[in-house]
């Protein structure tokens, strides 16, 4: 008797019977034409619900784009999903029109102010430098001088305030109070010269503080021949002051006229018919005739000509 | 391992046969010779619906989708693949 082994296995794989999952055993399973039906050149094999499944290419320059986790990605286009939903172009740059910057400002300058004023954004060629508009006032703007206001006016400003005192002294020594008629307006009420004329004849003009000139506005012009000087009370004496300018003529020259002299260093104050002042007198040295009498308006001291 | 009268009386010994795929040892690699093999539910341990598989330097493995609107992304040659928008 002969022994026989016959071997009975399959000899092909088409008579393997496909009943279970199976782990590979990190073998390589190599050469497969395809590893889920139907696939074609560029498929992708991918898992479904239960198996893989091939995923064809997308349209040309396409990217595959998730989906999400649990679903199958899918080709779409370039920009991926914002792109395919928000067709819509966000542009990087804004372009804003930049305002234009006034090149000049106008505003009312104040007289005398040099003012230079440029825009806060402007560049520094763009400052200019304005000339002072003066707009002219409306006469009915114009607010009144008081003029007997003078106690709190400070020494150093050229101002002219009307005298505080005035008096007319005869050569015999008669004083008459015309501080009334010097300080008015009324037209000639002051007599620069007594009735009877004569050499020694004085007018006083007075004032709280020092002064160096005498604005008078002499109403009516004398005419004659005489010649006056003016003076200071220096403490002691009366005093002829240095470098006078009598631009009145000795009264004889109407309208408003200033007479001037040097600041006498001594010059104090003296008290004539109950007035503490400083005093300046003008004193007939000569006298000749007189055919017209000059009669005074109005007097203003000047603190500082 | 059955053990059969022939009929010219030799003793046939016949192996039980192996005819599925459970039986079968997995024992070395296997050219497939191009031949199909489909309705795979995976070919990558544990994979799950959206998952795609690329070989990652020692064998096959999955990719799972990443967040929606990402796209697959290359690394150069040599690199994994990653989602990445």
């Amino acid at each position: 008797m002969s022994l026989l082994v016959m071997i009975k296995g399959i000899r092909k794989l088409s008579e393997l019977e496909i009943d279970a999952d199976k782990d590979w055993q990190a073998k390589g399973i190599t050469n497969l034409k395809q590893v889920a039906e139907m696939m074609s050149k560029g498929d992708i094999a991918v898992r479904d619900t239960s198996i893989l499944v091939r995923l064809p290419p997308g349209p040309e320059d396409y990217c595959l784009t998730s989906a999400g986790p649990g679903k199958i990605p899918s080709w779409q286009p370039k920009g991926g999903m914002l792109k395919y939903y928000y067709p819509v172009y966000i542009e990087s740059a804004r372009v804003v029109s930049k305002p234009a910057v006034a090149q000049s400002v106008a505003r009312a300058a104040v007289p005398g102010a040099d003012k230079r004023f440029a825009c806060v954004d402007s560049p520094p060629d763009n400052l200019r430098m304005l000339t002072p508009s003066v707009s002219s006032m409306k006469s009915g703007e114009i607010a009144a001088v008081n003029q007997s206001y003078y106690k709190t006016a400070p020494i150093g400003r050229d101002i002219s305030i009307l005298v505080d005192g005035a008096v007319s002294e005869t050569a015999a020594g008669v004083q008459t109070d015309e501080t009334a008629a010097a300080r008015d307006p009324a037209t000639g009420d002051m007599n620069l010269c007594p009735m009877t004329p004569a050499v020694n004849d004085k007018y006083y003009f007075g004032f709280d503080k020092q002064f160096r000139r005498i604005w008078l506005n002499t109403g009516l012009a004398g005419a004659g021949n005489w010649a006056n000087v003016f003076e200071y009370w220096n403490g002691t004496a009366w005093a002829e002051v240095s470098g006078e300018e009598d631009h009145t003529s000795d009264f004889t020259k109407s309208g408003i006229n200033r007479i001037d002299w040097v600041m006498p260093g001594d010059w104090v104050r003296t008290t004539i018919l109950g007035m503490d002042l400083y005093w300046l007198r003008c004193r007939t040295i000569t006298f000749v005739n007189q055919t017209v009498k000059p009669l005074g308006t109005q007097a203003w001291a000047c603190l500082l000509a | 391992m059955g053990i059969l009268a022939g009929t010219s009386g030799c003793l046939l010994v016949r192996p039980k046969a192996t005819s599925k795929l459970s039986e079968l040892t997995i024992d070395t690699d296997k050219p497939w010779e191009s031949k199909c093999i489909t309705n795979i539910k995976e070919l990558a341990e544990g994979m799950n619906r959206g998952d795609m598989v690329f070989f990652d330097g020692t064998g096959l493995t999955k990719i799972t989708p990443g967040p929606i609107g990402t796209m697959l992304t290359a690394h150069d040659f040599g690199n994994d693949l990653t989602w990445s928008y």
